[in-house]
Parts: structure tokens; sequence; C-alpha cells
């Protein structure tokens, strides 16, 4: 059974591999799950539903996953990728996934399971990519803070517990002690320790090693930028300055580009807070009359 | 429930759900349609005919099968259907009312032909 599921892992790491030279992707950077469904051939049409699951899958023509936005932003991209695993393995039929281990693939799972999961940690955090995150600001990958394993899960657009449980069980370059050590602190702590008083229900950072070129998030979420960056339009406003950055809050849908000293830039999309519909409509400005 | 009785009142129906599927208020929709608001409005309102183009760019904008959207098709899709493959297990997971809602949109958003 080991030698299975090490199979089934070897086959889900080439699978995210192809998918990522399909899509024109170079192999260890972070990417938007939602951009490379739509880069991919056929097109894989990726919904946001209004009703409460993990995520479904539905083979045809025209390939459809459905994830809930009643989850965490981390928690979608995640739960999208493991979709997107069942579609590029080939697995048979419609798959309905209520409840997904966070990142972990575990062995005593359905083998489809286990391979979509393996799948979706490969491709949203790949190894090398992984390690240059944590490299590039001279952080220990085997002895990080729950501070710099929040920051890098931003870095790669997933949630917390899927990168440290994928840090452990993917890419084995953590104990499973400290693993479960590091999954037991709660998040409004670690958000305390970044915001200190400023500290918000939901926050998402991007530091100066921020690699994408676009940060999804959505209305009411507190973002932590680079100190001295400046936002093209209002869609999110300033929330105040601390020593490690400049604090933002979401306020309206849309996109705006975000500049800071030294070159540094991301486009900021923010979709409306729990927005459901085609993940292609998730960022379009709102009309006059329209509800945020 | 859709009127089955009534094909303007079941166009009507599905415009308004396949719009809110696709995410989209009536002010984005008829933005990208370049329409009025109150076109959409009434359109969804059953209050104004729509023409085959028309509902042909209305299924690509909402990214549905336009059968579908004429009022062919059942509003929900059976979940014991065996072209879903769908798992007696897998279908314990999840609460009766989400199940409705999932089955309605799959109506809706699946493609036309489904892989054997």
């Amino acid at each position: 059974m080991i030698v299975q599921h090490a199979d089934l892992a070897r086959e889900a790491l080439d699978k995210s591999l192809e998918v990522r030279e399909e899509a024109g992707l170079p192999f260890g950077t972070p990417l938007n799950v939602y951009d490379l469904c739509e880069l991919l051939t056929p097109r894989v049409r990726v919904r946001f539903a209004d009703y409460s699951m993990e995520g479904c899958y539905c083979r045809s023509d025209r390939p459809l996953i459905e994830v809930s936005a009643l989850r965490p932003l981390g928690r979608r991209v995640f739960n999208t990728a493991h979709e997107l695993g069942h579609h590029e393995l080939g697995h048979a039929g419609m798959r309905l996934d209520e409840r997904l281990e966070d990142g972990k693939a575990d062995p005593n799972s359905d083998p489809d399971e286990f391979a979509a999961n393996a799948f979706a940690g490969f491709l949203l955090m790949p190894k090398i990519g992984v390690r240059q995150a944590f490299n590039v600001r001279g952080w220990s990958i085997a002895n990080p803070e729950p501070e710099q394993a929040f920051v890098v899960a931003c870095h790669f657009g997933v949630g917390y517990e899927t990168l440290v449980n994928h840090l452990a069980y993917g890419l084995r370059e953590l104990r499973s002690s400290l693993a479960e050590r590091l999954t037991k602190v709660r998040l409004p702590a670690i958000r305390a320790a970044l915001l200190g008083s400023k500290a918000a229900d939901r926050l998402w950072v991007a530091d100066r090693h921020y690699r994408m070129p676009t940060l999804d998030t959505e209305v009411g979420t507190t973002l932590l930028l680079p100190l001295g960056s400046q936002p093209e339009f209002s869609n999110i406003v300033h929330a105040g300055d601390l020593a490690t950055g400049r604090v933002f809050t979401a306020v309206r849908p849309g996109m705006t580009r975000v500049e800071a000293a030294d070159g540094w830039a991301v486009t900021v999309r923010i979709a409306r807070y729990q927005y459901s519909g085609w993940s292609t409509n998730r960022h379009l400005e709102l009309e006059d009359g329209d509800d945020v | 429930m859709t009127k089955r009785a009534d094909p303007k009142q079941l166009i009507a129906a599905r415009l308004k759900e396949a719009r809110e599927l696709a995410g989209l208020s009536q002010g984005q929709a008829a933005k990208k349609l370049e329409m009025h608001r109150p076109t959409i409005s009434e359109i969804e309102a059953g209050n104004r005919n729509v023409t085959a183009p028309e509902l042909a760019r209305f299924a690509e904008l909402y990214d549905v099968d336009v059968r579908w959207l004429s009022g062919a098709g059942a509003d929900q899709l059976d979940p014991q259907d065996a072209r879903l493959q769908l798992a007696f297990r897998e279908l314990q997971k999840i609460k009766p009312e989400d199940l409705d809602k999932l089955m309605r949109a799959l109506a809706a958003l699946r493609g036309p032909k489904e892989e054997e």
C-alpha cells in the first residue's frame, strides 16, 4: 500500500508539472489557480457556489469545478486545485467533496482523493518555490515561526494549515510533531502577532518578496503590504502603518494596481465578500445600484 | 419553481437564474451586453420577448447551455442519474438543501455532452 501511494504521489507530481508546462508557467513559482484553469485546453470553468460543501468536479466537454464561496479564500484555492486534480488525473465521473483534509494527503483515504490532494499540494506549493520563499526571507523551512508560515502561505495563495501540512506530509521538510504544534496555533493569535492592535478577522500579507503579479482578495479583508505602498484606485483604503508594513482594507470590488518603492508592484483584485458566480466575473466593478 | 405551462415565463426565470449563477448583477449584465438595465429587468420579469440571437448572447455571457436557457431539460438534475456517477457515500456527505442547489446549478451549467 505504501508503494502504491508513493506511485500516486509521483503521478500527481508529474501531472502538476505537465499542467504548468501546458500553461506556460515556470515550475517553481506561485500561481493563481483560477487564471490557470482559464489557460487550459479545454478551459476548466470554475464557479464559486453559495452553499456549503468543499468542491465538486463534473467531467464533460466543458469541464466544471464548483467550490463553496463560504470557505476562506485560501481554502477555496486549495479546493479548486484538488478538483482540478480529479480532472487532470482522469478520475471518472462526477466528484463531490464535502470535506477535504486541509493540505494533508491522507494515506488511508480513497486513492483518487489522495492523488487529487497530492496534485493540489505540488501544483500550488512546488518544492523549489517553497524552499526559495523561506530562503529569500532568511527563515528556516524546518523550524518556522507561525507568523512566518502564515506569510509564506499567503505567498502561495493558500491557507496557513494547508501550507504547514504540505511542508510536513507532502514535501517532508517539516517534522510531523512540529507541524502538529504549528497547526494548533490559532489564526487570531497569528493575526495579532502581525498586526498588533489592528488585528482583523481576515488578513492577507504580501511582503517585498511576494512574487505573484496579482493578489486576489475580497471586500472586508485586511491587507498588510510593504511600507510606502500606494494604490492607484480607492478599492482598498489605507488603515494605518506598522513597522512591518502598510495596512489597507479592501472596501469595493474591482482591481487596483499598488506600487511601493524599488519597483515593487502588485495588482490587487477584489471580489464581493463570499462572491458566488463564475471565477471570471469575480473582480467586476459594481454598477450603479448594485449592492456590495 | 418555474412555470412549465408558460414558455415565456420559463425562459424569463431561467435567464434570471443563469445570471445569478454567473455572479452578475443586472447592471453588470446590461453593461456587458450593451443593453439598458431596465431591459434586463423587463426580460427577467417576462414582460419582454427575447429573440433567438439575444438568447444566444445571454447563453454565451452566462456560460450556460442555450438549450437549457430556452426551456429544454429539467430544472434540476437527479442525483441518482447514473451518468453523474455519484456514489451513495458522496450523497450522504452533503445537506439535502445544498444538494438541491448543486443539482439545479449543474442542470444549467453542465456541458451538453457527458463523457461516458
